[in-house]
């Protein structure tokens, strides 16, 4: 069979040399990545998501235009910084559909699995839980990064009134990333704790729901209480909010993370878009000579974000390997070491006996 | 080939298994019996790897299922007894599937597709979705993808459950195949005279303990308890009522009744023993036209050897 694959490929043309060297090229790709894509690509949800997805998102665009035109009437400018306002509004709504797709896109991926009892057939083989996890998280990707591009249309729009560049543009797909990797890793670690699929479902959106929801609740909270320079008990002259007062599970919120990355942040709040620029701008700032400043050992909120997602999505990962793995590590290494044992202890005895 | 050396399973209060030991010869097809919970599952998902076992030790091919899986992995086909299908994939896409996890590079992966999908019978299948196969189609499948890596050894736990006489006899006809091409084999059935036609071990499991295990021949005729032998006498002086009064006297002889011409003697004595019997009664002048033990099914070998356990004190569990 080898010796007629060896043939097919020495007789054949050029082109379909460059076809088998692209299929040589496959192994290296995660047989479940391969298997998760070919399902999803194949399904006709896929198309139904995408183009929800694009006429949620193109509904925004226009939204956003005809309020700007609307404003025109009643006196309104439409400014230099039109641009930056409706690539605001978008990239936020994109980050509000990364947060609801990307769990999703995980969370039925390995209670699925159990459900229809094809993990155990997939465990036995030579992958190991880790490269099984990878594949899921990786395919989910994939599909997440495939929507990103299919809107750059809808962002295009932007470019009709310019402000924005290609640096920015970058930053905001890494905090895209960053947050579909995270919200991948916390449905997958969801998937591989709880058997049932609609159990893994509540608990990731739960996870979810705190990081844009309950993190703001937080700092509302954290804002009411004295002390706070927007408190109804404003601070007294010349206190400075101390560090520990730095409200740093926000940090954990992409929407903060997204906006403090936005143009027009911490720059005394010139030009804004959204409410959350506002908001995180009041929260961290602190008053300063000039107006509310930014506390000097406070973190870029991006930033941070990214070092917390990272953080997020490791552990998430690790756990979701350790509990997909049918003998854990540590059972592993008591019984090696066990063995082990035993065998010294019957080379001694041998030896004692043969003395 | 697979060595399980005194091997305990305990959950939380239930002992799956329970100090159970066996051994599979390499090329041998070992049939596990055993009802329901009575721990084969278990048994075969720690020798697959899937469990660890709470004490005790299996070793595959040489290699301990703790301490070395991923070469346990590699030498072994394991099919559960439930299983799920992609249902969005094809039948040639599912195999390929298979092979990719287990490493076989994409070039030979068409060709082995090919091969294994005439083995199990299903190449006119190959483009069609599994979701559309009949049971015994998805059972022939899966059995095909447990041979994706060709392991020297095929775990298959319950491979013909719920399917229709055909399928049975296909998938039969299959694991046959199986057996020459030399592969060492653990199978669990519920379907016992299946395992008689095909395994050349049986081990019978109750409880989560090995209560009989031997080669074919040695528990099927091996026993010496309990073995159903029918007489007939030639006609003459001599009547069955009378030879079996006789043999109501023997110790060997647990019970002896008449059937019309015919005495049926259920005695505990291995071959030699049997044949003395016949001898003396021969010697005592009774004209024995016909002596012939009734040949044990393993239906009657299984229920006798889990006989007095027919309620379990707990509720086992089968995982």
């Amino acid at each position: 069979m080898t010796g007629n694959v060896n043939a097919a490929q020495a007789s054949t043309p050029r082109g379909m040399a460059l076809m088998q060297r692209l299929r040589a090229w496959r192994p290296a790709m995660n047989p479940v990545l391969g298997r998760e894509l070919r399902s999803r690509m194949r399904d006709w949800r896929f198309s139904l998501v995408l183009s929800a997805y694009l006429i949620g998102l193109g509904l925004v665009a226009f939204g956003t235009l005809y309020i700007m035109t609307r404003q025109l009437k009643f006196g309104g400018v439409i400014g230099p910084d039109a641009g930056v306002r409706i690539y605001a509004v978008l990239a936020i709504m994109q980050l509000l559909l990364i947060g609801v797709l990307a769990p999703s896109l995980t969370v039925g991926t390995i209670s699925g699995e159990r459900e229809r009892r094809t993990m155990d057939l997939l465990l036995v083989t030579r992958m190991s839980a880790a490269s099984i996890v990878v594949g899921k998280l990786l395919a989910s990707l994939a599909y997440t990064v495939l929507l990103i591009v299919a809107s750059m249309p809808v962002f295009s729009l932007v470019f009709l009134f310019g402000g924005i560049s290609l640096k920015q543009l970058g930053l905001t797909f890494i905090i895209y990333l960053a947050t579909t990797l995270t919200l991948g890793a916390v449905g997958l670690l969801a998937s591989a704790l709880f058997r049932r699929t609609a159990v893994a479902a509540v608990a990731a959106y739960g996870v979810v729901a705190f990081m844009f929801a309950g993190t703001l609740a937080y700092l509302a909270f954290r804002l009411a209480l004295p002390g706070s320079p927007y408190g109804p008990v404003p601070p007294a002259p010349g206190m400075q909010p101390a560090a520990a007062s730095i409200p740093w599970l926000v940090f954990a919120n992409p929407l903060v993370a997204m906006a403090s990355s936005l143009p027009g942040y911490g720059g005394g709040g010139g030009i804004l878009s959204g409410i959350l620029n506002e908001i995180i701008f009041r929260a961290f700032s602190i008053p300063g000579p000039n107006g509310p400043m930014r506390p000097a050992n406070m973190p870029t909120p991006w930033v941070a974000y990214l070092w917390i997602s990272l953080g997020i999505f490791a552990l998430s990962l690790v756990f979701s390997v350790l509990h997909l793995t049918p003998v854990k590590p540590w059972v592993r290494w008591r019984a090696a070491w066990r063995r082990r044992r035993q065998v010294r202890r019957e080379r001694a005895l041998a030896r004692s006996e043969s003395a | 080939m697979i060595e399980v050396t005194d091997l305990t399973k305990r959950y939380r209060r239930v002992i799956a298994v329970d100090h159970m030991s066996l051994t599979v010869p390499a090329g041998a097809i070992y049939g596990l019996i055993g009802r329901n919970g009575a721990g084969k599952t278990t048994t075969m998902r720690i020798i697959s790897t899937l469990l660890h076992p709470t004490s005790g030790r299996v070793r595959v091919g040489g290699h301990d299922v703790m301490v070395e899986p991923g070469k346990v992995r590699r030498l072994l086909g394991y099919m559960p007894d439930f299983f799920g299908v992609y249902d969005d994939l094809k039948v040639w896409e599912y195999l390929d599937f298979y092979a990719a996890t287990e490493g076989v590079p994409a070039r030979r992966r068409p060709g082995m597709v090919s091969d294994l999908l005439e083995l199990v019978d299903l190449a006119p299948k190959r483009e069609e979705y599994v979701d559309s196969l009949s049971r015994g189609m998805k059972q022939r499948l899966c059995l095909a993808h447990t041979l994706v890596h060709d392991p020297q050894v095929l775990i298959l736990d319950e491979p013909a459950s719920g399917l229709d006489p055909r399928a049975r006899i296909e998938m039969r006809e299959l694991l046959k195949e199986l057996r020459t091409m030399g592969k060492t084999i653990v199978i669990s059935s519920h379907i016992l005279s299946e395992l008689a036609d095909l395994c050349t071990h049986i081990g019978i499991v109750e409880g989560g303990k090995m209560v009989v295990s031997g080669t074919l021949d040695e528990v099927l005729y091996g026993r010496t308890r309990g073995r159903l032998v029918r007489l007939r006498l030639a006609p003459g002086e001599q009547t069955p009522e009378d030879l079996a009064a006789r043999l109501d006297h023997e110790p060997l002889v647990r019970g002896a009744a008449v059937l019309g011409s015919v005495v049926e003697a259920t005695v505990d004595a291995d071959d030699a023993a049997l044949a003395d019997l016949l001898g003396r009664l021969v010697r005592e002048g009774f004209p024995v036209a016909s002596f012939s033990e009734m040949t044990n099914t393993l239906e009657e070998i299984f229920l006798q050897a889990t006989a007095g356990q027919e309620q379990p004190a707990e509720g086992r569990e089968s995982a």
